[in-house]
């Protein structure tokens, strides 16, 4: 049988690059916002938008473990011994399948938002760390189907160095839980055995194949440096458009698809072929047979990835294209408008359900004072000739409701509107607030000079006076702090006793009220009250 | 205190209480030089007449906030000294803060309410004419509210307490003493008593005694 030179083919490298950089990008830009807390508007839509990624990623991921599987397998039936050649498809070297298999999962519980939180955070801190450095040390130590004395110098020292890397960032990991700079580190620790993996083998300097004749260690150093850049800068555009990241990679799954079925079609293939035994041998070759066979499986394969690709397709690309030429409404606008429906209902009922409290309370206060001043003054007329004394003292009665109805009336409008902030703005007013509580509150006013929005001065306001009360009935505590500032059109005020903690907004409390009348205004709200305390309490409302 | 007709500018924006206090203040004896209805009127009548007392509405037009509160304290710049009462519908500690702050006395602030009881507004009036200080009872309560639990004030008995709060809202010796019924020596004992217990430098004079005491509740309390 005539040999056939199987020629390589980088796209699909180029795709598993994408994807790994997706991940990646998405896993660091998930752990920035899980470091900066839970509170921020932009870390909800971001989560969001994780969430809109996450599950087109995983099938594509979950495809190429079975792609690899299935090459292996396939493989495995057609070497039979002493051809003396190794054949390999798009990076994922049949030795290499489990230090794949290792590093898809890792990237999967990075990147797949229900599974981040669980594996990143507590004390499930060192599995990725650990799923990384199994991963490198697969990918760079164990291979099964090398002779160890085969390799050249230059993927020890490649290797070592890789090793060495992703030691130290699980290290700084494990040692230092709260960091910050730590838990960006691990995602980025995992994307590494990708790099070599992937570029690598588009550079021909596959750790786990022997280097073509000719290639030094200054090189293979060389390609690894270049794509650790390359994947910077994909990970930054992919967590910058995070859709548009997905819809090319569900468009190239759909391309070199398609591309794989024409080369099978044609008796190409997508196959790669190596050699193992002397670097330096012949450029490797395959009997014809083994050619056809190859040729087969590339048009599975492509029939596989194409599969892959058509079903994502009207999940990602199709949606996008329709909003972008406007047949479909924006998935973000329709969020919003439910969003808005749900909160100006809140918004109509609550205010409905305060001008009841109001009319009900007028109706039963100083209304009703006033008609018993009138009646008194009326029969106090009919006796001021007759019995004057009894007269004077209908009339002293009737001031003395009057009196009373003021009282009335000033407890009401203190409820609806406090002068103070109807006189002198949200600052003064919470400086007033905290004048007036029984124990020391200190405040920190850093607020324009001008007027806030009269609803917002008055939701802000509201809120506060809530969450004081709350720490002052509450809490058992003995002082308390107010912050107030506007920066970058967000208006954040930060509440924080040093009492007894565990307020909790989801118990019914009075707080959940004041995370319902923020959000009218796009406002939330974020406590912090572990047991024994102190119960910090952010909200934040935009203030354009 | 001085007898005879005081001249008097009254500043509200509300007619039928202008008028009525208007009525009120002439059937007590008093002389109006001016009564006007927003907080530019206030300030060039008060320059203008530069009257024995401004009985000004805190909440005034232009803009309806504390616009009367800002005339008075504006005039008072240019004509130290001038006395001013102030009425509200409402108490704020905050300005009776900024109305005492220049420590001069001839300064008052009380509900409107206390307009009911004439003689005690009378009295207020002349008072704060003569350059002494008058305060709402409900502002020195939200005082000892603020300041209930600072260790100096724990430590005063309940009859040294009531005498703080009246001294506070400006009383002499003589009207807490009517009011409590006890003999003003004792009124004076229990006054001595508190200055000691609040570490205040004590003062035989009213106007002095009082301000001393609105400065001390007025402070930012310490946690005890």
């Amino acid at each position: 049988m005539p040999p056939v030179l199987v020629d390589r083919e980088p796209w699909l490298l180029f795709v598993v690059v994408a994807l790994t950089a997706v991940c990646g990008g998405v896993a660091v830009r998930a752990e920035g916002f899980r470091d900066r807390g839970e509170g921020s508007v932009r870390a909800e839509a971001f989560r969001r938008a994780v969430g809109r990624i996450g599950w087109p990623v995983a099938p594509v991921l979950v495809g190429a473990a079975v792609y690899a599987a299935v090459q292996a397998l396939l493989v495995d039936l057609h070497s039979t011994g002493g051809s003396g050649m190794v054949v390999t498809v798009a990076g994922l070297a049949p030795s290499g399948l489990l230090a794949s298999l290792v590093l898809l999962t890792g990237l999967l519980l990075t990147a797949l938002p229900p599974l981040a939180g669980t594996f990143t955070g507590g004390r499930h801190r060192w599995t990725l760390p650990t799923v990384a450095v199994a991963s490198a040390e697969l990918l760079i130590g164990l291979d099964p189907f090398q002779t160890p004395h085969s390799r050249p110098l230059a993927d020890y020292l490649v290797g070592g160095v890789l090793g060495l890397l992703l030691a130290l960032g699980a290290w700084a990991a494990l040692l230092r839980p709260g960091g910050a700079g730590a838990t960006r580190l691990v995602p980025w620790s995992l994307l590494l055995p990708g790099v070599v993996a992937t570029l690598g083998d588009v550079l021909g300097l596959d750790l786990w194949v022997p280097a073509p004749p000719g290639t030094g260690t200054l090189l293979a150093v060389a390609a690894l440096v270049t794509g650790v850049v390359a994947l910077v800068g994909a990970g930054a555009v992919v967590a910058r458009w995070p859709g548009a990241a997905a819809d090319v990679a569900v468009l190239a799954l759909v391309g070199v698809g398609a591309y794989g079925i024409a080369q099978g079609a044609f008796g190409r293939t997508l196959v790669v072929v190596g050699t193992f035994g002397s670097p330096r041998g012949p450029m490797p070759t395959v009997p014809a047979g083994f050619g056809h066979n190859a040729a087969v499986l590339g048009g599975i394969q492509g029939a596989l990835l194409l599969a892959l690709g058509l079903w994502l397709l009207p999940r990602t690309v199709l949606p996008d294209a329709r909003r972008l030429w406007g047949h479909a409404a924006d998935p973000a606008l329709t969020e919003r408008v439910r969003e808005l429906t749900e909160t100006r209902a809140e918004a109509v009922s609550s205010a409905a359900a305060e001008l009841r409290r109001i009319e009900r309370d007028l109706h039963d206060g100083a209304q009703g004072r006033l008609v018993a001043i009138g009646m008194n003054l009326r029969a106090a007329e009919d006796m001021i000739a007759s019995s004057p004394h009894e007269a004077t003292a209908l009339v002293a009665e009737a001031r003395a409701a009057s009196a009373v109805a003021l009282e009335e009336l000033r407890c009401l409008v203190q409820g609806i509107c406090p002068p103070m902030l109807a006189d002198r703005g949200l600052g003064e007013a919470i400086r007033a607030l905290a004048l007036d509580l029984p124990l020391p509150c200190g405040t920190e006013i850093d607020l324009p000079g001008q007027r806030l929005a009269v609803p917002l001065e008055s939701a802000c306001y509201f809120a506060v006076a809530e969450v004081v009360t709350n720490a002052v009935r509450h809490a058992d505590a003995r002082s308390l702090r107010i912050r107030a500032a506007l920066a970058d059109g967000m208006l954040r005020i930060e509440v924080t006793d040093d009492g007894v903690g565990g307020a909790d907004p989801a118990a019914g409390s009075g707080l959940a009220g004041v995370e319902r009348r923020l959000a009218a205004f796009d406002g939330i709200l974020a406590v912090s009250s572990p047991p024994g305390g102190p119960t910090i309490v952010v909200m934040e409302v935009p203030c354009p | 205190m001085p007898v005879g007709p005081v001249r008097l500018v009254v500043a509200e924006d509300l007619y039928l209480l202008r008028e009525g206090l208007v009525r009120l203040l002439k059937a007590r004896g008093f002389e109006i030089a001016a009564a006007t209805d927003s907080a530019p009127d206030l300030l060039a009548a008060l320059l203008e007449h530069r009257p024995e007392l401004a009985i000004v509405d805190i909440r005034l037009p232009p803009t309806n906030t504390d616009d009367g509160l800002r005339a008075a304290l504006a005039a008072r710049e240019q004509i130290p000294g001038l006395p001013i009462l102030l009425l509200s519908q409402y108490v704020e500690p905050v300005y009776a803060q900024e109305l005492l702050a220049d420590q001069a006395g001839g300064v008052g602030y009380l509900l409107k309410d206390r307009v009911f009881s004439d003689d005690q507004f009378v009295d207020a009036i002349r008072a704060v004419a003569a350059g002494g200080t008058v305060m709402d009872p409900q502002v020195v309560t939200k005082l000892l509210v603020r300041r209930s639990r600072s260790e100096p004030l724990l430590r005063l008995s309940e009859r040294e307490r009531q005498v703080l709060e009246l001294m506070a809202e400006g009383r002499s010796n003589s009207a807490i003493a009517n009011r409590l019924f006890v003999s003003e020596k004792a009124v004076s004992k229990h006054s001595t008593s508190i200055f000691t217990k609040l570490e205040l430098a004590p003062s035989d004079d009213d106007n002095r005694r009082v301000l001393a005491v609105l400065a001390y509740l007025m402070a930012a309390p310490k946690p005890s």
